[in-house]
């Protein structure tokens, strides 16, 4: 044999009806999800002191302005001092045969093939 | 249809019967084919495989790869009876031609130098070991053949009705829709603005050889790439252009070669003991074709 406790109902202690409540549910709800998105979402646009676009910026040496260098690639002079966390290291600059290299094909208007020396 | 440059020369790929993505990857896996090639067989780039058997003072182990093109190439030397050498990389650098053409870049003033007779018979190649030893004027120079082949190799990655043309050797696989096959125009090379008119092809390889367009001055010589084996200088014929319809663009190439150097007589001959059509332009400006080849003229 088993018993059942029932509880006593809420409703009529607190005064409001059952659709109140799930308003009140649904506002508290939407307001901790919108501040756990605030406290993500605000991380990821920090300010971009924070976290460079580029890894190191050079003044440009040539006409051709030169975005990016790789570290191994400056003076030992130039080189900036980088506190990295304990385990981290600078990786090398990868060998060119690992870089995706830029493709060089391109659209052309249809036309007919000539056949010529070359 | 898509372009890029490769082996000094435009190269163009279409597949009229493909999506538009799917022809684009087929122009990249193309790219990508020709670029590896040239990286590896190219003599004009000092770290390809070629350039190293070139240099080497003794027998040099070959990829599998170098090795079958090795192999080829000697098989088209002796079924032309030499008529196409692939040796004859040091008398194309004696005679001025020792980088990646560009007018004007080989123009010297002094007269070229002679070198000894070469040939590709000259390799001692052990095939059970990949050994390959050269005597050290013998020197490798895959050029046109190379460059066919890879076409070939090209055309093959595509389904269906493809094109792949690389500066004139060009393989011609099934027709645009609606067509009986590919118009290919044939360049005139007393005017490379004009042509001599225009070949329909279909499930066949085209190439030409001229020496309109890869031409220098050497002292007070003119020369060009199209080098006779038999006097190891430019080629003297009284064809100007051989425009050669083959199976492969490797054959093709390699007969369009043996066309130009032979002269309209004995080519004719040729191409007919082959079963080949093609177009010959002689230096005054006569067209003859052969093999039923029709041409339509603009």
């Amino acid at each position: 044999m088993t018993t059942e406790r029932r509880q006593p109902n809420r409703r009529s202690r607190l005064g409001v009806s059952s659709l109140e409540l799930r308003l009140y549910m649904a506002g508290l709800l939407a307001a901790v999800y919108t501040i756990s998105w605030r406290a993500t979402g605000g991380q990821a646009q920090a300010p971009a002191t924070a976290l460079p676009e580029r890894p190191i910026a050079t003044a440009p040496t040539t006409t051709e302005p030169q975005r990016f260098v790789w570290i191994d690639n400056l003076p030992p002079d130039m080189r900036p001092a980088i506190a990295l966390p304990a385990g981290w290291q600078i990786a090398a600059e990868p060998q060119p045969s690992a870089i995706t290299q830029p493709t060089r094909v391109v659209r052309v208007p249809s036309r007919r093939v000539r056949t010529r020396s070359s | 249809m898509w372009a890029f440059r490769a082996m000094n020369t435009d190269v163009v790929v279409a597949a009229p019967e493909l999506s538009d993505g799917a022809e684009r990857a087929l122009a990249l896996a193309v790219e990508q084919l020709f670029r590896q090639t040239e990286q590896r067989f190219s003599r004009f780039l000092p770290e390809s495989e070629l350039a190293q058997l070139n240099r080497a003072k003794g027998p040099s182990t070959v990829s599998d790869e170098l090795l079958a093109l090795l192999l080829r190439a000697r098989a088209h030397a002796i079924d032309t009876d030499g008529l196409f050498e692939p040796a004859l990389g040091a008398t194309m650098r004696a005679s001025g031609y020792d980088r990646s053409f560009a007018p004007g870049a080989l123009d010297r003033d002094d007269d070229p130098s002679t070198t000894p007779y070469a040939s590709i018979a000259m390799l001692d190649i052990d095939e059970e070991q990949h050994r390959v030893a050269r005597p050290s004027h013998v020197q490798i120079d895959f050029g046109g053949f190379l460059k066919g082949l890879t076409v070939d190799r090209a055309a093959a990655l595509a389904p269906g009705a493809v094109i792949v043309d690389a500066g004139g050797d060009a393989v011609l696989r099934g027709a645009p829709p609606g067509d009986a096959g590919w118009t290919i125009e044939i360049e005139d090379p007393h005017d490379a603005a004009r042509t001599v008119g225009t070949i329909v092809v279909r499930d066949q390889a085209v190439a030409t050889s001229a020496a309109n367009r890869r031409r220098w001055r050497r002292g007070t010589q003119t020369m060009h790439h199209l080098i006779d084996p038999r006097t190891r200088a430019p080629a003297r014929s009284d064809v100007v252009q051989a425009t050669i319809l083959a199976p492969t663009a490797e054959v093709a190439d390699v007969i369009a070669k043996v066309a130009f150097v032979l002269g309209s007589e004995h080519a004719m001959r040729e191409l007919d003991h082959r079963g080949l059509s093609g177009v010959l332009v002689l230096q005054d400006g006569a067209m003859l074709t052969v093999g039923g080849v029709e041409v339509h003229h603009a």
